[in-house]
């Protein structure tokens, strides 16, 4: 008996059909909107072959050079093209490193999540007994925290303890661990509600009966059949760490001020600002509104696109 | 299960928790200031605590209750002022937004909480004072103002130059939380609008308002009460970054300032203290769920089931 004529691939196969696409072309929105993030993960990903300057490399800096003006206002440089920070670093390659490093721990962080919160969703609602009350339990006091105020404690003591110096070097690791672990809940919840919804169909019993082990049903039947959401919740939860990450660079827990963030670039910023010196703080937080926007913007047109209620339509 | 009993088991479970907490941020203190640790013991820092002391600050060699009790007051009012106009406006925008989900304003109404949902609290921030502080110099860009003193208490909310400075750092923080509180109403109301005992009525020919109000908002009232409980760390979180970024001189960049020069009491008493707080929202929100529903008992209902329709 083929089994594999059940466990849908839901999401897979109306990729193939090429629904989606012709769903994401029908919305103009979310059309554009996508054409923007990749076109920011493309940015990210060739950030060190394609930025004039390393930010990271001190030997590139003077600070001669310092609170330059972007192209369009007087005293600008033409080395330059959006101004420089007060260091004299080259603002335009600070926040393309800054880009790439959001991307970075968004994609990781979330992968974190991913995995843990599916683990302990489908055993939650596979298992059930005490393994679905141990783990629900579990989520009810993380959530109770929010995952920002948690990881602002967490790390703010772990840099204390460490040390300034010490912390900056583990900085990206240690920021894509807290975010990782902290949020996994939102998975766990989703899948567990999806997975006692599923198991009592009659694919799962044939599945059962055919002597597959639990694992297999729970990988390769059953999570096939309620990714969608899961999905939806990984693209809003990657807005969310970069936000988070953002948070925690501008508070000077996250991200050091040599390894450009946006968040940090925007925390240094903001005292030059006050000055009048605008570009270092506010370049980067524009730069960082449009990823997060784009962002969402795909998250709620997949949302309505994987929704079950909206299968059936033609775009 | 008796109420009574209830009751008993809730105040254990917290007591329980305050210890727990209270060795946690002991080991905390051990390791960000370990010759204070050689000095008081597990034991003795425990019934320091019982006794209401919380330690003395390696940096302003004072109580930690009393500066921290002294920050207090501004952080309160801060977060009073943000959900009041978080309220103010999600409850009738998410209203609106519900029943006329077609019309152009709600439409843009969605649309511009899409955009407050990616607007980190620090850029809202960084654009007002550039706007209002620096270009146009209509309000002060950083601190509380003049502050009026109640008995111990210090408040900013009876003077000008205290509501002139509440303002900003309020709106920025208040336009993260917005668009969350708009679309969980709206979501809940949509829900609502659609079910059988709306239809009923809608039948019956009870007047519109009344079908929103007493049917929509009071069935929102629920998910409001979860939400707003799961958002108060964010809050606090929120409230963090507002404080560093308008110097407001509250709990947040106390503890931040403590983080920097490494003042572990100050830390561990931060982090007792803030859990208390944690505890008693989540009490309160358990109380509240028993008074808007009596149905929902609150000790059989867990947090992660509500909002969650059985269809």
């Amino acid at each position: 008996m083929n089994t594999t004529k059940y466990n849908g691939h839901h999401v897979w196969r109306r990729f193939r059909r090429q629904q989606l696409w012709r769903q994401l072309r029908a919305n103009k929105t979310a059309f554009v909107s996508a054409i923007v993030l990749i076109a920011l993960c493309l940015l990210g990903l060739l950030t060190p072959w394609i930025s004039p300057f390393d930010p990271t490399n001190m030997q590139q800096q003077n600070i001669m050079d310092a609170e330059l003006p972007p192209f369009w206002q007087l005293g600008q440089d033409r080395r330059f093209l959006l101004g420089t920070d007060g260091l004299g670093r080259d603002l335009l390659s600070s926040i393309l490193y800054g880009l790439k490093n959001s991307l970075w721990i968004g994609f990781w962080a979330v992968i974190l999540q991913f995995t843990l919160g599916t683990c302990l969703g489908l055993c939650a609602g596979y298992f059930g007994g005490w393994a679905d009350r141990l783990i629900m339990s579990l989520v009810d006091f993380q959530l109770t925290f929010s995952s920002l105020m948690l990881a602002i404690l967490v790390l703010a003591i772990t840099r204390a303890a460490m040390g300034a110096h010490d912390y900056h070097i583990w900085a990206p690791w240690l920021l894509v661990l807290v975010l990782g672990l902290a949020d996994w809940p939102q998975y766990a919840r989703t899948l567990r509600a999806s997975v006692l919804a599923e198991k009592h169909k009659d694919y799962i019993a044939a599945a059962q009966v055919l002597g597959y082990h639990s694992r297999h049903i729970m990988v390769f039947h059953i999570l096939p059949n309620t990714l969608s959401p899961l999905l939806v919740i990984a693209t809003l939860q990657v807005a969310h760490v970069i936000l988070a990450e953002a948070a925690l660079s501008f508070l000077g827990i996250g991200m050091p001020y040599a390894n450009p963030s946006l968040g940090g670039l925007m925390g240094a910023g903001f005292e030059y600002m006050l000055s009048g010196i605008w570009w270092i703080a506010l370049l980067p937080g524009l730069a960082l509104l449009v990823l997060l926007f784009s962002i969402n913007l795909v998250a709620d047109w997949l949302r309505d696109a994987l929704d079950p209620k909206n299968l059936g339509q033609r775009p | 299960m008796s109420y009574f009993r209830q009751i008993t088991q809730r105040l254990l479970t917290g007591f329980i928790s305050i210890i727990l907490v209270a060795c946690v941020s002991y080991w905390v203190l051990s390791l960000i200031s370990p010759d204070y640790v050689v000095a008081v013991s597990l034991s003795q820092y425990l019934n320091n605590l019982l006794h209401g002391d919380l330690g003395e600050s390696q940096f302003y060699y004072l109580p930690n209750l009393q500066i921290i009790l002294e920050k207090l007051p501004a952080t309160f009012e801060l977060v009073v002022i943000t959900s009041l106009i978080v309220a103010i406006f999600a409850l009738p925008l998410g209203l609106y937004t519900a029943i006329k989900p077609r019309q152009k304003l709600a439409r843009t109404v969605m649309a511009f909480s899409l955009l407050g949902i990616s607007l980190p609290v620090f850029l809202t921030g960084s654009l007002m004072v550039y706007l209002f502080a620096l270009e146009l110099n209509w309000l002060p860009a950083f601190g509380r103002g003049e502050v009026v003193w109640i008995g111990s208490w210090s408040s900013g909310l009876f003077t000008a130059s205290g509501w002139q400075h509440i303002i900003m750092p309020a709106t920025a923080i208040s336009l993260s939380l917005l668009p969350l509180f708009l679309r969980l109403i709206r979501a809940e109301l949509i829900q609502v609008m659609h079910s059988n005992p709306v239809r009923l009525a809608q039948a019956m020919g009870i007047t519109p308002w009344r079908i929103w109000l007493s049917y929509g908002l009071r069935n929102a009232t629920l998910p409001m009460i979860t939400m707003a409980s799961l958002q108060f760390g964010t809050l606090m979180a929120y409230t963090m970054v507002a404080e560093t970024l308008f110097q407001w001189p509250g709990l947040g960049s106390l503890f931040l300032q403590g983080i920097i020069r490494g003042d572990g009491p100050l830390i561990a008493a931060y982090l007792v203290l803030v859990s208390i707080m944690f505890l008693l929202i989540n009490s309160l929100t358990d109380l509240a769920y028993g008074l808007f529903n009596p149905h929902l008992a609150p000790w059989r209902q867990r947090p992660h089931e509500i909002g969650q329709h059985t269809p």
